[in-house]
């Protein structure tokens, strides 16, 4: 079974994200990162990492520019499903996963949309829940 | 309410509840008296509270009513809570299982099913949610949709075979809605088991609700009109009677004690052999203080050969959904490099099986005067050196006191747990065989039985002074 996880976090500070890995390890399946950081902190047992680029937050540009980047290029959902549909790899992570899980708010917002295209793929939001129903 | 026949009335006696000096009254019962149950957690469901709503309406069964037990869809369970498909087959046959659907879209993490606004607004889908729960007439929220199926369902029970009792089990407190819907439109009699309470908080020992709130007027309003109010230990019962005063001759303990059928049979008064096996059996919830546990563990094994040897099981649920809680799974995947495993939950029906590995039992609770927990019950029926682990004010103390093999750590400081681990682990080995066997005698004044049959007494003998003609 392929696993692929989504985020926007940081790969260290998705909460349980390396005792889920371990575990899915454990029972022979292969699991995919796909994330806007990469920090080096990405569990060691991940078979794949797919790096999509920081985004644009605007915390350096003040409350103006934090508006305008509101607009364009947008909300950390936005820019994660933006980011998404340009990387070739991310793609074809997406396309061969057996269960896609969304490990924060904005993931949840860009699988919500990829359900749509792909009702009979389980897209799972939490990390413990996507364990519960792969491993039961 | 019923009557008696003008016809030649069938006679029915009430099992084991039959008392002889209403005998008389007895015999002029034209039917059997029907008890509606009602409990949102009933099996396969596997949480903590699902032992007692299985063991009350088997108790009324067993004393001769004929039981309708109203409850949630099975698929709730599967979805949400997990299950234990093997408490279903411990149901009295005889009980009329009456199943209603139930929506709890909040635990909902199959992402297709979401709508638009949730996908894309979670917080103003969260709002809007908890806004929604708040217009609702019962203010009990993530449960109160279940109200109109439920007082539905109760009242057809009702129209298609009289009831003459009900009997309703929070959590959650919706479930009440039935018996009320029932006494206001039949004056239907109606007992509220309260458990743990619903304005108290048991861990803080506070009000989580004032009186004046719609929750503590529902209470009042409620409480006010029940034939008698359950509370599952003394302390809880004190509470609420010193809050209604008027009301304190109607509220009763019904401890949840431990059930014959599937409890562990009492360990044999023999020494344990080492490697000694330490074992908790309950669900790890965040209140459970797991971490201060770990630290006594590894303190304890750094200074006591015999555990050092040793290894602890957890077994259980992490959290109370079927989706364990990430931060508890942390914990015991963290847990694993101090000699602590964590081997998953334990279907009820093996949990005899699961207590004969263990040589020594873990209390580990959460703190509060009035936390009692049904698993200390069940490990009193096990005749095995107990080591609690929870803050001595812990309404669990007052069932342990005079526990024979009983070890409390004085405080959740790793050394007061080390101490008490290091004393449980050298009575497995060291105590003499007349100590455990006061110690399995000990167990046998918490059995379920003799916490429900007083209740299942009183209330049969009024249910049938009912039918009798004036």
């Amino acid at each position: 079974m392929k696993v692929v996880i989504l985020t926007t976090l940081r790969t260290g500070r998705v909460e349980g994200l390396e005792a889920a890995v371990a575990r899915w390890v454990a029972a022979g399946d292969h699991v995919a990162l796909i994330t806007l950081h990469d920090q080096g902190l990405a569990p060691q047992n991940l078979v794949e990492l797919v790096v999509l680029g920081a985004p644009s937050t605007g915390a350096r540009l003040g409350v103006i520019g934090r508006a305008l980047v509101r607009l364009y290029p947008g909300s950390l959902a936005r820019q994660l499903h933006r980011k998404l549909q340009a990387s070739k790899s991310a793609q074809t992570a997406i396309k061969s996963a057996d269960i896609l899980v969304a490990a924060d708010t904005p993931a949840i917002t860009t699988l919500w949309k990829n359900s749509r295209k792909r009702p009979d793929l389980p897209h799972i939001s939490g990390l413990a829940a996507a364990l519960q129903l792969s491993q039961g | 309410m019923t009557s008696v026949s003008d016809n030649a009335p069938e006679m029915h006696h009430f099992g084991a509840y039959q008392p002889t000096a209403l005998a008389d009254t007895m015999c002029l019962v034209s039917r059997r008296p029907h008890l509606l149950y009602v409990a949102w957690g009933y099996p396969p469901c596997r949480g903590g509270g699902v032992y007692r709503a299985l063991a009350t309406p088997n108790a009324f069964a067993a004393a001769g009513w004929e039981v309708t037990v109203l409850t949630v869809d099975r698929d709730t369970f599967l979805k949400y809570t997990g299950t234990d498909e093997s408490l279903e087959a411990l149901i009295n046959p005889a009980i009329n299982v009456v199943r209603t659907p139930f929506v709890w879209d909040a635990l909902e993490t199959d992402i297709r099913r979401y709508s638009w606004l949730r996908a894309h607004a979670p917080r103003v889908w969260r709002r809007w949610r908890k806004y929604a729960e708040k217009c609702k007439r019962f203010p009990d929220i993530g449960y109160s949709g279940w109200r109109p199926d439920l007082e539905a369902a109760a009242t057809r029970i009702h129209a298609e075979h009289p009831v003459d009792l009900v009997v309703a089990t929070a959590n959650p407190a919706t479930a009440w809605m039935a018996a009320w819907a029932l006494h206001k439109s039949a004056g239907v009699p109606y007992v509220l088991d309260q458990r743990d309470g619903w304005t108290l908080d048991v861990f803080s020992g506070q009000r989580h609700h004032t009186e004046r709130s719609r929750i503590g007027r529902w209470e009042r309003r409620l409480l006010s009109s029940a034939r008698e109010a359950w509370f599952v230990n003394e302390p809880i019962r004190t509470w609420y009677a010193k809050e209604y005063p008027a009301l304190a001759d109607r509220m009763h303990v019904v401890m949840n004690g431990w059930d014959a059928d599937l409890a562990p049979a009492a360990a044999a008064p023999t020494p344990a052999t080492r490697p000694l096996t330490f074992g908790y059996i309950g669900t790890i919830s965040r209140m459970v203080p797991l971490g201060e546990f770990v630290a006594g563990w590894e303190r304890a094994r750094a200074s006591d050969d015999v555990v050092a040897q040793a290894r602890a099981v957890l077994r259980g649920y992490l959290g109370f959904y079927t989706t364990p809680n990430p931060a508890q799974l942390q914990l015991v995947t963290d847990a694993e490099k101090s000699g602590v495993s964590f081997d998953g939950p334990v279907p009820k029906a093996e949990i005899a099986s699961v207590y004969n590995g263990f040589d020594v039992l873990l209390l580990i609770l959460g703190s509060g005067l009035y936390v009692t927990s049904g698993k200390v019950f069940e490990y009193l029926a096990t005749g095995l050196p107990v080591v609690s682990v929870h803050d001595p004010s812990n309404a669990a103390t007052d069932v342990l006191r005079g526990y024979p093999l009983w070890f409390p750590a004085r405080s959740l400081a790793p050394d007061d747990i080390a101490d008490a681990l290091i004393g449980a682990a050298h009575a497995a080995l060291d105590a003499d065989e007349a100590t455990r066997i006061a110690a399995r005698e000990f167990g046998q004044q918490y059995r379920r039985d003799r916490q429900l049959d007083p209740r299942v007494e009183a209330l049969t003998i009024s249910a049938a002074a009912a039918q009798v003609p004036a």
